[in-house]
């Protein structure tokens, strides 16, 4: 009975603790905020005034209060990406006055995850060449978000000796996730497809995924042989779905035969439906009847990319498509559906009532 | 006084040295921060220019310029669009929506008012 009275009463206490010191955090957050705001005004107006022509000495810095300075760096790395030309070589010569990304190599190596993060984020705003080399050795951080942000930091540079270190990073021990690091391979531009088309050869299945997706985005027309190779040879579906998709995105004729043979022998609805979903974004007649083929499966999502590849086709898919719904061959009704949705995307209400 | 700017821009960052640097040119200066208020702004009291960026809240560059071309207080207005949108299908939908002129971010301030001082001179000679 005691043990339960002092616990309730500890509880007691720890949960008024927490509330007050919840609540003083509030308070001293609100006074401060106002100070904070004006701290980034100044350093807003003092950064706008020296770009367009004002000075700033060594001197001056080096007098500024610690929140000021602060402010003032943070101000400088959220101006730089924005601008180019006199402007920019300004700002620049002040972080050079400041020594921002040295400080943020610098705290790219302590010991806590937080500082590591924030130097992830500053270096991407710094972009120098220097920083893209801490930002790659970042890429292996123990720490799962300090890992992201400098793969997104990455991307926001756009140095495409980036692309190497980020597509592998997918695939590493310490991994990032293939969405983020993708995403900044992407943004490098086609500076990166040389690496991307050495990652195809990667004995990670992750990382020659990765560099698909990419390569898929950026339109790299000279991946079309490698990944025409892939979509038939790659072990598993899932990687040859994505190489599909990859060879509709680039839009290249010189897929097709390659997207028809893998149509015929693909097993799994998913492989079918990426490699349809590329033949409608080709929309080749001569992949007609191994689309067609398509309508006499019993899949309802291989059905209804057939009927949307078989409508890309023009008049002659949509023709041979309304035959075989006036006919009830298999498959008519998803396809008649499929239509139906066209129509209404197109006109706003079905053309017309397909089947009874 | 100079010309009247409008600038329209949800990044205070830019809006501010935008309109410093113009102010400190001598044009008359107001900002907007969001598509609604500056098609309001701009009917309200037509700029000679408005300097408008591609993604700002309630409604994009794009719509805001194709509403200022519908209005005939604004129709004939000076439009810039001042853009992080560099892909070529955006800067062409930028001019197929009005734009007399399209910037690229990252920009230069200096050759931002280069391209705005030729805008207006040439607005200033077909006027005549």
């Amino acid at each position: 009975m005691t043990i339960l009275v002092v616990s309730i009463a500890v509880l007691a206490v720890l949960t008024t603790t927490l509330i007050v010191a919840a609540a003083l955090h509030k308070v001293v957050w609100r006074v401060r905020q106002p100070r904070r705001a004006a701290v980034e005004r100044g350093a807003r107006r003092r950064v706008v005034e020296l770009i367009a022509g004002g000075t700033i000495s060594a001197d001056e810095i080096r007098a500024m209060p610690k929140a000021e300075l602060r402010a003032l760096e943070r101000m400088i790395a959220a101006f730089r990406p924005k601008l180019r030309g006199e402007a920019r070589e300004t700002l620049e010569e002040l972080i050079e006055m400041r020594n921002v990304e040295a400080q943020a190599r610098r705290r790219a190596r302590w010991p806590g995850a937080v500082g590591r993060l924030r130097a992830a984020h500053t270096l991407g705003l710094v972009a120098s060449p220097s920083a893209v080399d801490a930002l790659i050795g970042l890429l292996h951080d123990r720490d799962a978000d300090v890992r992201s942000t400098a793969a997104a930091s990455l991307g926001r540079i756009g140095d495409p000796r980036a692309a190497g270190p980020l597509v592998c990073s997918v695939g590493a021990k310490r991994v990032v996730p293939a969405g983020i690091a993708v995403d900044a391979v992407v943004k490098t531009g086609a500076g990166a497809i040389p690496a991307l088309l050495d990652a195809l050869a990667s004995e990670s299945r992750e990382v020659r995924r990765a560099a698909i997706d990419a390569l898929g985005f950026l339109h790299a027309s000279e991946a079309v042989p490698v990944l025409r190779l892939m979509l038939l040879v790659e072990g598993d579906e899932r990687s040859r779905a994505r190489t599909a998709a990859a060879l509709g995105r680039i839009g290249s004729p010189r897929a097709v035969d390659a997207l028809v043979r893998a149509l015929d022998v693909a097993r799994t609805p998913a492989l079918r439906v990426a490699v349809l979903e590329a033949l409608e974004a080709l929309a080749p007649e001569e992949a007609r009847p191994a689309i067609e083929r398509c309508l006499d499966l019993d899949d309802h999502a291989v059905v209804r990319t057939a009927a949307a590849a078989m409508l890309a086709l023009g008049d002659p898919g949509r023709m041979a498509l309304e035959a075989r719904i006036a006919d009830g061959e298999a498959g008519a009704e998803h396809a008649a559906e499929r239509i139906a949705e066209m129509q209404l995307a197109l006109h706003g209400a079905p053309l017309q009532r397909l089947w009874p | 006084m100079g010309a009247r700017i409008l600038i329209v821009d949800d990044d205070r960052n830019v809006c501010e040295l935008v309109a410093f640097k113009f102010e400190s040119l001598g044009f008359a200066v107001r900002t907007a921060a969001d598509g609604e208020s500056a098609v309001a702004s701009a009917l309200d009291d037509p700029p000679d220019l408005v300097l408008l960026e591609t993604m700002i809240p309630a409604l994009s560059g794009f719509e805001v310029c194709r509403r200022l071309r519908r209005e005939p207080v604004t129709a004939d207005l000076p439009i810039l669009m001042l853009s992080a949108r560099t892909h070529e299908r955006d800067v062409e939908r930028g001019f197929a929506v009005g734009a007399d002129d399209y910037v690229a971010k990252p920009f230069s301030p200096r050759e931002l008012v280069s391209r705005v001082e030729a805008v207006l001179a040439r607005r200033l000679r077909a006027s005549r």
